[in-house]
């Protein structure tokens, strides 16, 4: 148990202890009456709306983008899939705080106002994030892929099948197999994002019917979004009662979803009437008069009562007038499991997936190119595209030099300390957590369970708690609560990893220790540990880039200049996009230094580590 | 030895810590001006003075209230920030100020007076002005307006040049600090009691109005300002209603420009600053006393207003920024300004200006999300 305790208290700590806490701490009156006056709000349906719709469309075209990506590498010759790779792997590490900006500068100098219309912010955001998430899926999807015989790939070459159709029958599948959990979690993430519309779009164009007295919400308003907006507006005398009954809303919701995603997944034919609920609910009761018809389709064994159940939603979404996060979820589960569709549809789709490959390297090289430049340049507004002969004039290192005048140095030290707070600690706690579940399997499942509360929970419905929390306990403008946050959001992937390592490890060694008496200590200390160097080197190397590049929590939680990391430091020359005195020429010149940073830190640490590991 | 190395590697970074002893936060203009200063004040006084820009400086105070120990010696604000930081702010001690007690314009000591005592030291000022485009006026052969114009010649000049192809007037759709200027012209919102009145005639007035320039394509929104400059920079906007702390970025842009008052009754907004002191009063003080006597050189870099007689305001446009001032608005500084107003008629200003909603429901909605702060 004492290996265990410390992950239970992360995890439960960082999600469940803010929300119990904050409600009893007095500053906080539990009402149900204002549950429901804000669950029937239009800033909050609104919000929910706009996350759903972006959490589809996000998931879906990164997923297929990513795996048509991957499948392309994967075919072409070793140079070019090595200059891919290289590519793929700068964007992916580049934090949110440098990318997002540099995204919107560019969006700016090509589309005159982002947010001219609804559709058109809202397609500036999906663009965002498709090209901030693609390299992750890409890569991953080509893991998969180099991981299978290539025996099969030539047997159906060699039965007459076309490239196309090998990636749709064999490769696409495999991913599409291999990836439904990381499709799930993703589409929940996406449901609670803030870092992409607070930077690109603040939440605009509004939408009349999310300007209410308790919020306003817009084409671009995610459910994190809106959540944060309100953290910063309504953080006086009697709010904090709005706050939490406003942040306990949107848990339920992504509880809910997750609770009907997971039922879906896993035992479709059990879950109409788990959906029929939450529509007639979400409906606000009225719902329950145009669902009526979806009673003549309850078995979803059969896929024609479960497409009719999607049209009857759509329907129904139609003459309500709202879209509720449950129907879209239905219809990524029927997109998931009854894509492809037909020969032409995937032939167009596989073309026009490769058409936004090519965007998304024309659209990186641009960006990399002009954050170089940016950094010798003057620019304090919006810069412009240079021409080619005007790109040389009037370059200096002015930036710099400004960036050491102006205390740069202490930011990333701070960064430096966060990463390997987060790495060091995170590695001590996970891998003793991973210990503990091998020992006893219990506690396996029990970890599961946890991982499974952080994943819904950990996010910006848990900041708003966690806030109220802090400042009841006096534990605002400290590190600790960041490293703990950033520990909490790694949880799920640096568990299992490091579980996954231990219990490949050859058991001959732990029981030769037990043998000569070694406690469990020094088992785990002296003889599991370091046979998983390796993979638990990535486990650092994982929650140092995540501590590095930790953003929202030192937004909401630092409040003294000297302690701010790297990303707030960009953040306040040009991240912001409501900035009147924008320096963008210094931003990009600290974006560069930080990423140069970065990389010096992560990427020899492991081959250091590997190297002393496994010469002593 | 790789141990060592590492350890070293700690160490060099453990050293890099800068040890604080005075602590200011700037904003806005003048980050180089403050500098200077720090520098010749700690060769003088032998005192280091720590300067800490801090773009948004709102979000870093409402933050900053929640941990009173991480607030700065010395904060400079504007006046729709004092609500936030009233209650920590010390009581201003003129007599330590050498020299310059007793020399506070009203306006200053009005917006920043707060429990009966005045909590934060007045500054400067920055004015609402009409930015032109010239070379625009010069192509078209239109001349441009006598400063004690009003807002119906405005409207004419519109339709000249927008008739030329020109689009006449820019700013974003959804800013209040615009915006509360006509408000106040036309009517009254800002009530001598603090409370914020939104859906009255006279609002609703203005704003139909405003909406028939959008219909006209006499205004253009820019969601973001430095939209807004590149545009009236390249010549594709001819009129900008902005704060005079622009005038040097345009000089240095080469921009061919000139600033007018505001036309009649709109009003220019006076957007004041001024130094909080949270605490070290014993340094702080003689430190804004060396600051006030270097304050012209500010003034004349950065187009204020000193907020402190004596001390010479710029002598560029003075004659414009005196007419400003005959006709201006303070913005208010109550929690229901910064937070209430702002916001809701942010929201109200985008939906009804981009036809969006109806007035009256807006204006409603508007007052309902004000309210809950009055």
């Amino acid at each position: 148990m004492i290996f265990f305790f410390p992950f239970l208290l992360l995890t439960a700590g960082m999600t469940l202890f803010p929300a119990a806490f904050s409600a009893i701490a007095g500053r906080t009156r539990i009402r149900f009456d204002l549950f429901w006056e804000l669950f029937r709000d239009g800033s909050f349906r609104i919000s929910a709306q706009v996350s759903s719709l972006y959490a589809i469309f996000t998931t879906l075209s990164v997923f297929f983008c990513g795996t048509t990506a991957a499948y392309l590498l994967y075919r072409l010759p070793r140079f070019f899939r090595k200059a891919g790779f290289i590519l793929l792997f700068v964007i992916w590490a580049l934090p949110s705080f440098v990318s997002l900006p540099v995204f919107r500068a560019m969006l700016l100098n090509t589309v005159e106002n982002p947010i001219a219309s609804g559709l058109q912010a809202f397609l500036s955001v999906l663009t965002g994030r498709l090209w901030v998430d693609l390299p992750i899926m890409t890569l991953i999807a080509l893991a998969l892929f180099e991981d299978l015989s290539p025996s099969y790939d030539e047997s159906m070459r060699l039965e007459g099948a076309g490239t196309i159709d090998r990636f749709f029958s064999l490769f696409f599948q495999i991913a599409r197999k291999s990836l439904v959990g990381y499709l799930c979690i993703s589409f929940l993430d996406q449901m609670r994002d803030v870092t992409l519309p607070m930077m690109l779009t603040e939440g605009r164009p509004l939408l009349i019917a999310g300007f209410t007295p308790y919020g306003i919400a817009g084409a671009t308003t995610t459910l994190g979004f809106f959540l944060k907006n309100n953290l910063v507006d309504f953080t006086s005398g009697d709010s904090w009662t709005f706050l939490w009954s406003q942040n306990a809303l949107v848990t339920a919701t992504l509880l809910a979803s997750f609770w009907f995603m997971n039922r879906l997944f896993r035992r479709p034919e059990k879950t109409f009437w788990l959906w029929f609920g939450l529509e007639v609910l979400w409906g606000l009761f009225l719902g329950s008069l145009v669902f009526l018809p979806a009673l003549f389709f309850t078995d979803w064994k059969r896929k024609e009562h479960t497409y009719a159940c999607a049209g009857i939603a759509a329907g129904a979404s139609l003459i309500l007038g709202h879209l509720s996060p449950f129907t879209v979820i239905l219809w990524v589960f029927l997109l998931y499991h009854f894509f492809p569709f037909r020969k032409v549809f995937d032939r167009l789709l596989f073309f026009f997936n490769t058409a936004l490959i090519a965007l998304w390297i024309s659209v990186s090289v641009i960006a990399l190119g002009f954050l170089v430049w940016l950094s010798f340049s003057g620019y304090e507004y919006l810069p412009p595209f240079p021409t080619i002969g005007k790109a040389l004039e009037n370059l200096s290192w002015d930036n710099y030099a400004y960036l050491f005048d102006s205390g740069f140095l202490v930011n990333l030290k701070n960064s430096l300390w966060l990463g390997l707070g987060s790495g060091a600690l995170g590695v001590l706690i996970f891998s003793m957590a991973a210990y503990a579940a091998l020992k006893k399997p219990k506690y396996y499942t029990f970890a599961k369970g946890l991982i499974s509360i952080t994943l819904v929970m950990a996010g910006m419905n848990t900041f708003v708690p966690l806030v109220q929390t802090l400042e009841a306990l006096h534990g605002l403008n400290r590190f600790l609560p960041i490293v703990f946050a950033v520990l909490n959001q790694s949880a799920p992937i640096a568990f299992m990893t490091a579980y996954f390592a231990f219990r490949q490890t050859d058991r001959t060694y732990t029981e030769l220790g037990q043998i000569d008496g070694a406690s469990r200590w020094q088992l785990f200390w002296k003889i599991l540990l370091p046979l998983s160097i390796p993979t638990v080197s990535v486990v650092f190397l994982y929650i140092f880039i995540k501590g590095w590049s930790s953003f929202i929590a030192p937004l909401l939680l630092i409040s003294s200049p000297e302690k701010y990391p790297v990303s707030l430091r960009l953040y306040d020359w040009a991240g912001d996009p409501g900035l009147h005195h924008t320096r963008w020429g210094i931003f990009a010149a600290g974006a560069i230094l930080t990423v140069a940073v970065m990389a010096v830190c992560s990427i020899p640490l492991p081959a250091l580590v590997r190297k002393r590991w496994s010469s002593g | 030895m790789t141990k060592r190395a590492i350890l070293s590697y700690f160490l060099l970074f453990i050293s890099v810590t800068v040890g604080l002893s005075f602590t200011v936060w700037v904003s806005w203009e003048g980050e180089d001006w403050y500098r200077t200063v720090a520098k010749a004040y700690a060769e003088t006084a032998q005192v280091r003075v720590e300067i800490v820009p801090i773009p948004a400086l709102d979000q870093k105070l409402q933050v900053g209230m929640k941990t009173p120990d991480t607030l700065p010696d010395l904060c400079l604000i504007k006046s729709d920030y004092f609500p936030l930081v009233a209650s920590s702010a010390l009581p201003v001690d003129s007599g330590r100020l050498l020299g310059y007690a007793g020399r506070f314009a009203e306006i200053g000591i009005q917006t920043y007076t707060s429990g009966g005592a005045l909590r934060a030291v007045p500054f400067y000022a920055d004015t609402q002005v009409l930015f032109l485009q010239t070379a625009v006026f010069e192509k078209h052969q239109i001349p441009l307006p006598e400063s004690d114009w009003t807002v119906d010649d405005l409207e004419a000049l519109m339709t000249r040049l927008h008739a030329c192809g020109v689009t006449p007037i820019g700013w974003g759709f959804n800013s209040p600090y615009i915006f509360q200027g006509l408000q106040e012209g036309f009517g009254q919102s800002f009530m001598p009691d603090g409370t914020i009145r939104v859906k009255t005639e006279e609002n609703q007035g203005v704003l139909r109005r405003l909406r028939s320039w959008v219909v006209n394509g006499w205004f253009k929104d820019y969601p973001q300002r430095p939209g807004l400059i590149k545009d009236f920079s390249a010549g594709k906007v001819a009129m900008i209603p902005q704060g005079s702390y622009l005038i040097p970025n345009f000089d240095e842009m080469e921009v061919p420009y000139t600033a007018v008052p505001l036309p009649h009754p709109w009003k220019s907004v006076i957007d004041t600053k001024a130094w909080v002191v949270f605490k070290n009063e014993v340094l702080v003080y003689p430190f804004l006393s060396f600051l006030f006597d270097r304050m012209e050189e500010l003034c004349a870099a950065h187009m204020k207003q000193s907020l402190i007689e004596g001390i010479p305001s710029t002598e560029r446009y003075s004659e414009v920024f005196e007419k400003s001032l005959k006709n201006s608005l303070v913005q208010p500084s109550t929690i229901a300004y910064s937070e209430g107003y702002w916001t809701a008629m942010k929201a109200c200003l985008e939906l009804y200006l981009r036809g969006e909603g109806e007035l009256q429901p807006l204006l409603s909605t508007a007052q309902a999300y004000i309210d809950q702060f009055q």
